[in-house]
C-alpha cells in the first residue's frame, strides 16, 4: 500500500490546522437596550434593579431605595460581595430578569463586564449548588447620576 | 574460521532486518487523521469573530456563541468596522455625543446587508463590539450611542470565556 502522498498531506496539513487554530475562545454578551425609537430620556420604570458603579465603590438599589453598598477593596470592586448579595435579591424577587447598570464615565470597560457578569451569573462554586444559577441575565447601561444628586448611602 | 563465520551469520541477520524493515504507519496516520478532523471542526466553528491581537478583550463567563454581524471594533489606536479603520480612537474620546464618521460607516454597512423582513425599518440588526479592556466607559458609551442612533437593534459586546476554575482562584480570594 503506497501512503506517501497520503502522509504528505498530513505532514503539511497538520502544522498549518494548528498554527491557525484559535484556543482562545470568544463569546457574547448581549445588552438589553430600549429600542432606539423610545427615547432614553423618558422616565423608566421604577422597580428596576440598579447597581451603580462609581469610582469609590459599588451601590445597589431597587425602587424603595438603596439596599447595600459595597466599597473598593484594595485589589479592585469586590464582586464576589456583589453577587451574594444579587443572590439574596433574586430569593426575594425571582421573577424579575432585568437590571440596570449606571455607570461612571471613567470606569473602565474591563469593570463594566465583570460587573455584568457579577450581576448576570452566579457560578456553581459561589451558590454551591450543582449548576450555575442565573440571576438578573437582561442587562441595560446608564450613565450615573452625578455625585450631587447621588442617593443617600445606607 | 571462526571470525568469518561470525561476520557471515551478521551479514545474514543484517540482510534479514533489511527485508523486514518497513515502518509500522497505523498509528500515526491514527493520530493525523483525528487530529486534522479535530483541527478542521475547530477552526470552522470559532470562524465568527477574527482573532484580535492588539486587542486585549475582558474575560467573562458568557457561554453564548457569537452570530454573523457587523462587527466594531475599538482599539487603544483605532475604532474599526468590519476590519476597516474609521476614526481614531483619540479623536473620538474627545468629541461628545455622537461619533459621526463612525455612523456613516454603519449606514454604508447597513446599506450593503440585504433586508430580509422590510415592515421593521426601525431596526438595521445586530452589532458586535470588540474593545480593549482599557478603554473608559465614556468611549463605549458614545460608540454604543453612535449604533443606537444608526438603527442597529441589539448591541452584544464580545469577550473572551473563561473557565469557572479561573473565577474561583481569581474573583473570589479575599
Amino acid at each position: 500500500m503506497n501512503i506517501t502522498a497520503f502522509m504528505n498531506l498530513m505532514v503539511i496539513l497538520v502544522p498549518f490546522l494548528l498554527i491557525t487554530a484559535v484556543f482562545s475562545r470568544l463569546a457574547v454578551l448581549e445588552l438589553d437596550l430600549p429600542s432606539p425609537s423610545s427615547e432614553p430620556s423618558e422616565e423608566e420604570p421604577k422597580q428596576r434593579l440598579t447597581i451603580t458603579v462609581r469610582e469609590s465603590g459599588i451601590t445597589v438599589s431597587d425602587r424603595d431605595g438603596p439596599i447595600d453598598r459595597f466599597e473598593k477593596i484594595a485589589d479592585g470592586y469586590n464582586y464576589a460581595a456583589l453577587t451574594e448579595l444579587m443572590v439574596m435579591v433574586k430569593d426575594k424577587i425571582p421573577q424579575e430578569t432585568s437590571a440596570t447598570l449606571l455607570l461612571e464615565p471613567q470606569i473602565d470597560y474591563d469593570t463594566v463586564i465583570q460587573v455584568m457578569d457579577a450581576v448576570r451569573v452566579a457560578t456553581k462554586e459561589q451558590t454551591g449548588d450543582s449548576r450555575d444559577r442565573e440571576l438578573f441575565p437582561a442587562i441595560a447601561l446608564g450613565d450615573a447620576p452625578t455625585k450631587s444628586s447621588q442617593e443617600p448611602t445606607p | 574460521m571462526n571470525q568469518t563465520r561470525r561476520a557471515h551469520r551478521m551479514e545474514v541477520r543484517a540482510l534479514k532486518k533489511n527485508r523486514v524493515a518497513s515502518m509500522n504507519l497505523v498509528s500515526l496516520m491514527d493520530i493525523f487523521t483525528i487530529l486534522v478532523f479535530f483541527l478542521l471542526a475547530q477552526s470552522a466553528a470559532v470562524e465568527v469573530l477574527p482573532n484580535a491581537e492588539n486587542l486585549d478583550l475582558p474575560e467573562s463567563l458568557a457561554t453564548e456563541r457569537a452570530r454573523e454581524t457587523v462587527l466594531v471594533m475599538i482599539t487603544a489606536q483605532d475604532i474599526l468596522v468590519n476590519g476597516q479603520a474609521v476614526m481614531p480612537t483619540a479623536e473620538a474620546s474627545q468629541g461628545s455625543g455622537e461619533l459621526t464618521a463612525l455612523r456613516q460607516a454603519l449606514e454604508a454597512q447597513a446599506e450593503r446587508v440585504v433586508k430580509v423582513g422590510d415592515e421593521d425599518e426601525s431596526d438595521r440588526g445586530e452589532i458586535t463590539i470588540m474593545a480593549d479592556k482599557g478603554l473608559p466607559y465614556s468611549l463605549i458609551k458614545k460608540v454604543m450611542l453612535t449604533c443606537t442612533q444608526a438603527q442597529y437593534g441589539l448591541l452584544s459586546f464580545a469577550v473572551m470565556q473563561r473557565d469557572q476554575n479561573t473565577v474561583q482562584l481569581g474573583g473570589s480570594s479575599e
